[in-house]
């Protein structure tokens, strides 16, 4: 039985897709999606422990596809990404389901250490 | 008791001035100046009322209880005039004990006006009673033009002596018309004359108006006690009674001298036609007056404001800039994080994975194009940064719309707000970038603010014709109100708690530099839509 865990990272951004990749793929069974729409479908197909989910992303936001994510799949945490520090976001990302958030740039420990949790 | 010819001119000029003293006070109770210049009105107004009343009086009991009355006006005027010049020169704490000495002889004299030694009757002139003094009144008036003199003497001082170096320009100009108006009110000391007997009209009265008149000017033109230019109405009303007191003196003389000769002479028909006679030429003589000191007097104020208006105009102007450039920054910093995060992770990564091709080959991918990016912002901030003389150049519309969107992302989340795009295939444009970048920056700022409860930006280009080219803006936020559409692009002119006004102001500027367009069209609590229409070439 495969022990690691499965992680979906959403964000809009290659560069970000990929930092994330380094800090996590030698842990966990890494997933990608380039949209908010996308991360949802592969939700719908697949089950994943956890979504690392950017907050800014053209066409369906963050927020949005947290929503989506939560009604799908209730049991995946989710993780908010965010480079937008502000106390009114994390408190709705936290009210629509998301268990913690990071800001941009991030430390791979902390990355490490949030997901861990998972 | 019925009023004398003679009362009405001291009624007035104690009127006018007590009028000077309260608005002077009532404009700025806290300022010392202020408050003694009201205590120096008042003791002037006690003097020109008392005597008023004094000249109306037919028996010798009551003109002498009046008389006595005046004095404590009369013998307050040194000591306020003194007090007064020396606070408004700054020196009145240095000279506080010659200050005090001063109240110090009013208080002596007050005590002593009581009695007979200083007033011992009433002595009756054409113009009616008036004080016969007694030997204590002599060296009340030796002290009297003595700390008068003094005023004069540290005004000069100040003004024109040694010591007007160390005052400021605008300072010594307002010592001077002091030193001028106390000059002209010592002229009504000539009142002092007729107590020693010989019969001279006390016409000081008549002085104290110009004094009045020049503090006023001062006041108006050189900002003396503190008081902005709003004193227009005194000076005029001044002037006015000043002009009514000498026509009605003069009236006065016609009937008396001429006409009483030779037809049947009436007092009470003598009144009624000179009120008949002031009633019908009040308005138009107060017009005219007003006119002439719009004319002379707020020439250089109107100046002086228009100045005022320019300097914060343009600190206004920066005050729009640095709100658009805490905007820009603000989208920068968040835009410059994601690359940022990719070159932090990477490089952290690199001497560990140094060895392993496939991430070398991502490294020199990821961070060579989020460098990329990063100097591209950079020099979006500097080209936003730059002065605004038109630097036309060919510009992709598409491309400076979406750059602008990207630097309100921020916002834009922060406000639950969707950005719409629809645009045409349109073409490269022959504009300032920078300045239209702005365009879009103020034109888009303000549909964020019009939907702080969230909605959508729907932002859509189009070609007209081969020669002009069309940005649309459009909110669903509050819309603006009918009444106001005609005066958005005014330079000030906001609804918004936070907004200087000159937003879309700058906006119709940078259009028109560039010999287009913008049109808006609103409905409230439906939104607003700009049209942006730019010549091609």
């Amino acid at each position: 039985m495969d022990s690691r865990k499965k992680i979906l990272i959403c964000d809009d951004e290659f560069g970000i897709r990929e930092s994330l990749k380094l800090i996590l793929e030698d842990a966990y069974d890494l997933d990608f999606a380039s949209s908010g729409s996308e991360a949802v479908n592969k939700i719908k197909n697949s089950y994943f422990d956890g979504l690392i989910l950017d907050i800014k992303m053209p066409a369906k936001d963050g927020l949005e596809t947290l929503e989506e994510v939560k009604a799908i799949s209730p049991e995946t945490k989710v993780i908010i990404a965010t480079g937008y520090q502000s106390v009114e976001t994390a408190s709705k990302a936290v009210k629509l389901g998301a268990v913690d958030y990071i800001t941009k740039p991030f430390e791979s420990e902390e990355v490490l250490e949030k997901v861990g949790k998972i | 008791m019925s009023i004398s010819p003679y009362s009405i001119p001291m009624f007035i000029t104690g009127l006018a001035i007590a009028g000077l003293g309260i608005f002077v006070y009532a404009r700025s109770s806290t300022v010392l100046t202020n408050k003694l210049f009201f205590f120096l009105s008042s003791s002037i107004f006690i003097w020109l009322i008392g005597f008023g009343i004094v000249y109306s009086c037919n028996n010798i009991k009551d003109a002498l209880f009046w008389g006595r009355f005046t004095y404590i006006g009369i013998i307050f005027i040194p000591s306020t005039t003194l007090h007064f010049t020396l606070t408004l020169i700054g020196i009145n704490k240095e000279k506080k004990a010659l200050i005090l000495s001063s109240y110090i002889f009013s208080i002596f004299f007050i005590l002593l006006s009581r009695t007979n030694l200083f007033i011992n009757g009433m002595d009756i002139f054409f113009w009616g009673y008036y004080p016969r003094i007694s030997f204590a009144y002599y060296p009340f008036i030796a002290l009297f033009f003595l700390f008068y003199a003094l005023s004069l003497y540290y005004l000069y001082l100040y003004a024109w002596g040694r010591k007007k170096h160390i005052i400021t320009p605008s300072k010594c100009i307002q010592l001077k018309y002091c030193f001028w108006a106390f000059v002209i009110a010592l002229l009504a000391s000539l009142d002092f004359v007729a107590k020693f007997g010989p019969a001279i009209y006390p016409a000081g009265y008549f002085f104290m108006l110009c004094f009045v008149s020049i503090l006023a000017y001062a006041i108006i033109k050189h900002h003396l006690l503190e008081i902005d230019i709003v004193i227009k109405k005194t000076l005029v009303y001044s002037t006015l009674i000043s002009i009514i007191t000498i026509l009605y003196f003069f009236l006065v003389f016609i009937i008396e001298k001429v006409f009483r000769s030779f037809l049947d002479y009436n007092s009470t028909l003598q009144t009624i036609s000179i009120i008949a006679f002031f009633s019908i030429i009040f308005i138009p003589l107060k017009n005219q007056i007003q006119r002439i000191i719009d004319k002379y007097f707020f020439r250089g104020s109107i100046d002086q404001i228009d100045e005022e208006n320019v300097r914060l105009r343009e600190e206004l102007q920066k005050t729009e800039k640095l709100k658009a450039v805490a905007t820009l920054a603000a989208g920068m910093a968040h835009e410059i994080k994601n690359p940022l995060t990719s070159i932090k992770t990477f490089t952290e990564y690199l001497p560990k994975k140094h060895n392993d091709p496939v991430f070398v080959e991502k490294f020199n991918a990821v961070v060579g194009n989020e460098v990329d990016r990063i100097n591209n912002i950079v020099k979006q901030l500097l080209e936003f940064s730059r002065p605004s003389e038109l630097k036309l150049k060919k510009t992709d519309i598409n491309g400076l719309l979406d750059e602008t969107l990207s630097l309100l992302n921020n916002d834009l989340l922060k406000y639950n707000i969707k950005a719409k795009k629809d645009y045409s295939d349109i073409d490269i444009v022959n504009a300032d970038p920078s300045q239209i970048r702005q365009v879009f920056l103020n034109l888009l700022l303000n549909a964020i603010d019009s939907m702080k409860t969230g909605g959508t930006i729907h932002v859509a280009t189009g070609q007209k014709d081969a020669n002009e080219v069309f940005v649309s803006i459009s909110d669903t936020g509050h819309g603006i109100p009918r009444e106001d559409i005609g005066r958005i692009f005014d330079p000030f002119f906001t609804r918004k708690d936070e907004g200087t006004g000159l937003g879309l102001s700058v906006v119709h500027g940078i259009i028109k530099k560039h010999r287009g367009t913008i049109a808006v069209k609103s409905v409230p609590e439906k939104g607003t839509s700009f049209v942006v229409s730019l010549p091609i070439h």
